[in-house]
């Protein structure tokens, strides 16, 4: 089955084909949530949350729409929830493995010490920023697909690309950066 | 170089950076959606049952202002009794009726005393109409 059939039998209620859903996108739905939350525990209960919401809402998901977008738009305001309650909360949340967490490609010239040093200058820009960065940079999203996610229009995400882009040239300047 | 380096590391490779998911992540879903399920479904059935509750005591409470609102009381009517008076009738609206009751005379308290079952704001408008002795009675008991 593929992904437009599988959703047309979570619609008429078919679990196997929403289990189907999960292996397609729980890789992608923790990922994102670990990237921003910095906790696995904490990753898997967005991870949990999202799917819940699928489960939910999926009659109300229009297929004309690239369901991974829509995954997103959800992942993104659960994140957007969870993340202003931690920052009242003040307290120590990211695991202290967590760059241990995150399998770096080592095919390129960059090491991977200097991606962990990367890293660590895009967990400084804002939860707006750093989603624009993983889905244009990790996931290689077109700008089509990232402006449907976050509701944009495509001007505006090229926009916030290159401004986002610009201050991450900024941040590692001031770290030094070993290329 | 850094503006290289990095836009070679962004946009030449896909996926520079991965996450393992845990193993039992399908599983845990699962879990977590079928306890949503249920607390939805317990949440339902609570809202039933309070719904339902609320509607009885409702209920109850009208049954019982209704019941309150109809429920006869003891109204006893006095006349006093001055010795010239043969007889006293009460007449009036009670009960939405008209009625004309007699009243008897106690004479340990000196009233003439009628005891009416009235239900509540029932009674609208009564009178006393008092029979006195006539001089032919008098006489008659001299």
């Amino acid at each position: 089955m593929d992904e437009k059939e599988i959703i047309k039998e979570v619609k008429k209620g078919n679990s196997e084909a929403f289990g189907q859903l999960i292996d397609l996108y729980k890789k992608l739905v923790f990922s994102f949530a670990y990237y921003h939350v910095k906790n696995r525990a904490d990753a898997e209960d967005i991870t949990q949350e999202v799917f819940w919401r699928v489960f939910s809402y999926i009659n109300k998901f229009d297929e004309k729409r690239k369901f991974f977008s829509w995954l997103y738009t959800i992942e993104m305001n659960i994140l957007a929830t969870f993340l202003k309650k931690r920052m009242k909360q003040k307290k120590a949340y990211a695991d202290q493995d967590f760059l241990e967490n995150i399998v770096f490609d080592e095919k390129d010239r960059m090491s991977a010490e200097d991606k962990i040093v990367l890293f660590e200058a895009i967990d400084k820009l804002s939860t707006m920023e750093k989603s624009l960065i993983y889905m244009k940079y990790n996931e290689d999203y077109s700008i089509k697909e990232i402006a449907e996610s976050f509701k944009l229009s495509e001007q505006n995400v090229k926009v916030k690309l290159f401004r986002t882009k610009g201050k991450l040239y900024k941040i590692l300047g001031k770290e030094n950066i070993v290329c | 170089m850094l503006k290289d380096s990095i836009n070679n590391l962004l946009e030449k490779e896909s996926e520079w950076f991965s996450v393992e998911a845990p193993n039992d992540l399908r599983d845990k879903i699962f879990l977590y959606i079928e306890g949503k399920v249920q607390r939805s479904f317990a949440f339902l059935r609570l809202l039933k049952l309070v719904s339902f509750s609320t509607l009885c005591v409702l209920a109850v409470m009208v049954i019982l202002l209704i019941s309150y609102q109809f429920k006869p009381s003891k109204v006893v009517f006095v006349y006093p009794n001055s010795g010239t008076e043969k007889s006293v009738n009460l007449v009036g609206t009670i009960n939405k009726e008209n009625k004309k009751i007699p009243l008897v005379l106690d004479k340990n308290s000196g009233y003439w005393k009628a005891t009416v079952r009235v239900a509540q704001n029932d009674l609208q408008d009564y009178h006393f109409i008092v029979e006195e002795f006539s001089a032919d009675d008098i006489n008659r008991d001299n």
